[in-house]
């Protein structure tokens, strides 16, 4: 699997699985007929750590709120496997000008309300979501939605943006019925009124989200007919949950369970990539000296965090910030290898000598954050730097890296959207709010991502050239780990999968009785 | 009696008040924004601004304050950042669960924790005494979020008698009240035993047995009811405790109550949902405190006028 799973790869394998299903029942080998009885009426029960606070798209507060609003509203376009945008409710796209597009939209759509789906509600949407505050942040360059003909659309935006089609495609972009949006806009946060796949059915929060399968979706059906979404906050609650069979699916189980789980004959563990690199990141102005850095680099070994604090639940960064399918790959990869000696050596050339810096991390916010940052330390130890850990709570800790706050810091970034320009954009451009770095060295290149073709030759060559600058010359961050998602399931579901933009595919879901 | 109840209510009003403005300036001075952490990564500092201007948050605290008042004193508590709903329905749909989960565990603590009180002061030194004060120890000293675990694991997953998570049925009640109930439970047997041996020994408990009053009539009657006195003290103090501090029993048993409420909205800086569950805990704690003050005029006499 290379990016996103989108609706289309799993249609193809889907066609597969069913080809061989009736010819193997053809041929009399398979006596399995409830395998295709069951993909009408599945009852999927999954916990999740967290609850979704509003399922109104641009008031989404978390990225976790995404998996929800991805099943209840279609976004005008959707990644494809290799990342490249596909059709949704949009069928066709084309770009004017490096701030103009057109759109042709999907006929024959209805939202679950009944309203027609066409221009106007494509406007309605992508107006108000480029207006609001979560939403702006993805949308806020479209300055003006016009609608051409009933299912034409053309956007202008402020200023040339090439990821507009990946920004189209994150959940926050999805299309709202417009009569929903005119009747009670406060209400849509608990009663959402998408085209998507589900329908909401009822909601209790903190508590309780069933979701039932849209049944005239326009779009390729889930396999999964209802889903219930439990809320169970404790790791290992919802381990033993899993375990006693009350639901089917959990999210992040406790990671000292892996070795119980591939032993286990009931259990599953899935773990898949997404989109997040995981990094320690130097406030500059701190520490000014580059060969400081890059010696505090090369005493880090990235494999022994992995294998040994993460168990394997994430992958070694050792092919630059953006995690490696996300961009064309250079031969020469861009790292710094792991070499105490040479660490030792720089420190002493730079004349530093028993150094203490300070590492602010959160207490939980990514994967077992305090394990990882104590063997940083004791790694830092061996060639002289003393890592001072300040682990804050995830709200003060992410406020003390705006502020500056910091000499070294823990820093996860999520990519949603799936292109690396966007990250690049919001952490390492000099006018950017979360450059926690106070980096500038990049900011020309940086600008040029936003009028090269997403997915261009030039533009994957500028992304590494900018990576490697800010990885190997400047070492602005250190890589640690790629983030994977990781869930387990009971071993009777199969066909759960996720994407990198952390969503659900539920098109092959099967249950084993 | 009404009167007194009458006034005992007027004087929550200024507490209200100090308190409100206490949660205000703690919450000022906390680290960590609102609106950084409501908007994620991706907002612009326009979009932060003007999330702030809408929320107030630009004012000065002292307007924020007698903002928050005025609104409070006609039953607004404001919308919360984060799910846009009401505090008043967040602390609608999350007070019941708190509420019957730690009358639950409350119940089972009192009757428990004063039936083997008194036991273990009737059969002082005995077998069952001793046992009971190495009991009541180690349920003092249980960590509870540890202990929910265990019950989960013996009785949800290796014997599957209850449900290992969520709320709604009887059934879902049992564990998380079982272990929010052993704290005061410990604390409540402990207590009735030192309180009934000290009454016990005392002259009228003598005097009437001197009298010839059957033993099962001294201790069950005349003793205690004045034993009984310091311990619905401590009842009224564990409960008013139980109902807003259930925060890890919410958390392992995924019960949607308000200590849950509470930390979520710690964590996102959901500042007028940290203020309603403060402001209701502090009205449940006040009337609680009064309840037990009705409760010790019944029990002891004396106290009747005061």
């Amino acid at each position: 699997m290379d990016y996103t799973r989108g609706k289309w790869a799993p249609r193809t394998a889907a066609a597969v699985a069913l080809i061989t299903t009736l010819t193997l029942t053809g041929c009399g080998l398979s006596s399995s007929g409830d395998q295709e009885a069951a993909t009408d009426d599945i009852t999927l029960r999954v916990g999740m750590g967290v609850d979704v606070q509003s399922l109104d798209p641009p008031n989404f507060s978390l990225a976790a709120d995404f998996t929800r609003l991805d099943l209840l509203y279609d976004r005008l376009i959707e990644l494809g496997e290799d990342g490249s945008p596909q059709p949704s409710l949009a069928t066709s796209w084309e770009q004017n000008s490096d701030t103009e597009w057109t759109f042709e939209l999907r006929e024959g759509v209805k939202f679950t309300d009944g309203t027609d789906f066409n221009a106007e509600a494509v406007k309605k949407s992508l107006e108000r979501a480029a207006k609001s505050a979560q939403g702006s942040g993805y949308l806020g360059v479209i300055e003006e939605v016009e609608v051409v003909g009933d299912y034409e659309v053309k956007l202008h935006l402020s200023e040339p943006f090439s990821g507009l089609l990946n920004n189209l495609s994150v959940p926050v972009s999805g299309i709202v019925s417009p009569k929903a949006i005119d009747e009670d806009e406060e209400g849509l946060g608990s009663n959402p009124v998408g085209t998507g796949p589900y329908t909401l059915e009822s909601w209790d929060p903190d508590e309780l989200m069933v979701l039932k399968r849209n049944e005239d979706y326009w779009g390729e059906k889930p396999t999964v007919s209802t889903l219930e979404i439990s809320i169970i906050p404790e790791a290992s609650t919802r381990f033993s949950a899993l375990q006693a069979g009350d639901v089917d699916v959990i999210e992040n189980p406790p990671p000292s369970e892996l070795d119980f789980m591939r032993e286990s004959d009931a259990l599953t563990e899935l773990i898949e990539p997404k989109a997040q690199p995981v990094f320690l990141g130097f406030e500059l102005e701190e520490i000014p000296d580059v060969d400081v850095r890059r010696a505090i680099a090369m005493a880090i070994d990235k494999e022994a965090i992995v294998e040994d604090v993460l168990e394997g639940v994430g992958d070694v960064a050792n092919q630059g910030l953006v995690p490696p399918a996300l961009v064309t790959q250079e031969d020469d990869p861009i790292n710094i290898d792991y070499d105490p000696e040479e660490a030792k050596k720089l420190l002493k050339e730079a004349g530093v000598d028993e150094v203490t810096f300070d590492l602010v991390l959160p207490s939980s916010y990514y994967l077992k954050d305090e394990e990882v940052a104590q063997v940083i330390k004791s790694q830092l130890e061996e060639v002289g730097v003393t890592a001072n850990l300040v682990v804050q709570e995830s709200g003060t800790w992410f406020t003390s890296l705006l502020e500056h706050e910091t000499q070294m810091y823990w820093l996860g970034w999520g990519m949603t959207a799936g292109d690396p320009a966007d990250m690049l954009k919001r952490v390492f451009h000099s006018e950017a709010v979360n450059n926690m770095s106070g980096y500038s060295g990049a900011d020309e290149e940086i600008e040029e991502l936003a009028v090269l073709p997403v997915k261009s030759e030039e533009r994957e060559a500028t992304i590494n050239e900018i990576q490697r600058r800010i990885v190997e010359e400047d070492v602005v961050v250190v890589p640690i780990y790629y983030s994977t998602n990781f869930y387990a399931t009971s071993s009777s579901v199969e066909g759960f999968h996720t994407t990198r933009s952390t969503l659900w595919d539920l098109t092959e879901v099967t249950l084993k009785q | 009696m009404l009167a007194y109840v009458g006034r005992r209510l007027i004087g929550l009003v200024p507490l209200l008040l100090i308190i409100s403005f206490i949660v205000f300036v703690a919450l000022e001075m906390a680290p960590g924004d609102p609106v950084t952490l409501l908007l994620g990564q991706n907002a612009s500092p326009e979009a932060v601004a003007a999330k702030r201007a809408e929320l107030g948050l630009d004012q000065p605290l002292f307007t924020q304050y007698l903002n928050f008042v005025a609104h409070a004193v006609q039953g607004d508590l404001g919308v919360s950042y984060r799910s846009g709903r009401a505090v008043i329905d967040e602390l609608a749909r999350t007070s019941g669960a708190s509420v019957t989960l730690a009358t639950t565990a409350m119940v089972l603590a009192v009757l428990v924790g004063v039936t083997v009180g008194i036991v273990s002061a009737v059969k002082q030194y005995s077998l069952i005494d001793n046992i009971t004060r190495v009991g009541v120890l180690a349920l003092v000293s249980l960590p509870v979020f540890w202990l929910a675990i265990l019950l989960i694991i013996g009785f949800s997953v290796k014997w599957p008698i209850f449900p290992s998570f969520g709320w709604g049925t009887y059934n879902h009640l049992v564990l998380p009240a079982i272990a929010l109930s052993t704290y005061p439970l410990a604390v409540i047997a402990r207590l009735t035993r030192s309180s009934m041996l000290e009454v016990m020994s005392s002259d009228y408990v003598r005097t009437a047995r001197a009298a010839g009053i059957p033993e099962r009539t001294v201790v069950m009657k005349y003793a205690l009811k004045n034993a009984l006195i310091p311990v619905i003290t401590v009842i009224g103090l564990q409960f008013g405790g139980l109902i807003g501090g259930a925060v890890l029993t919410e958390t392992v048993f995924g019960i949607p109550g308000m200590g849950r409420l509470m930390v979520t909205a710690i964590e996102g800086r959901d500042y007028p949902v940290v203020r309603g569950v403060v402001l209701f805990g502090t009205i449940v704690f006040v009337v609680i405190n009064l309840v037990v003050d009705i409760l010790y005029q019944w029990v002891d006499p004396r106290q009747r006028g005061a």
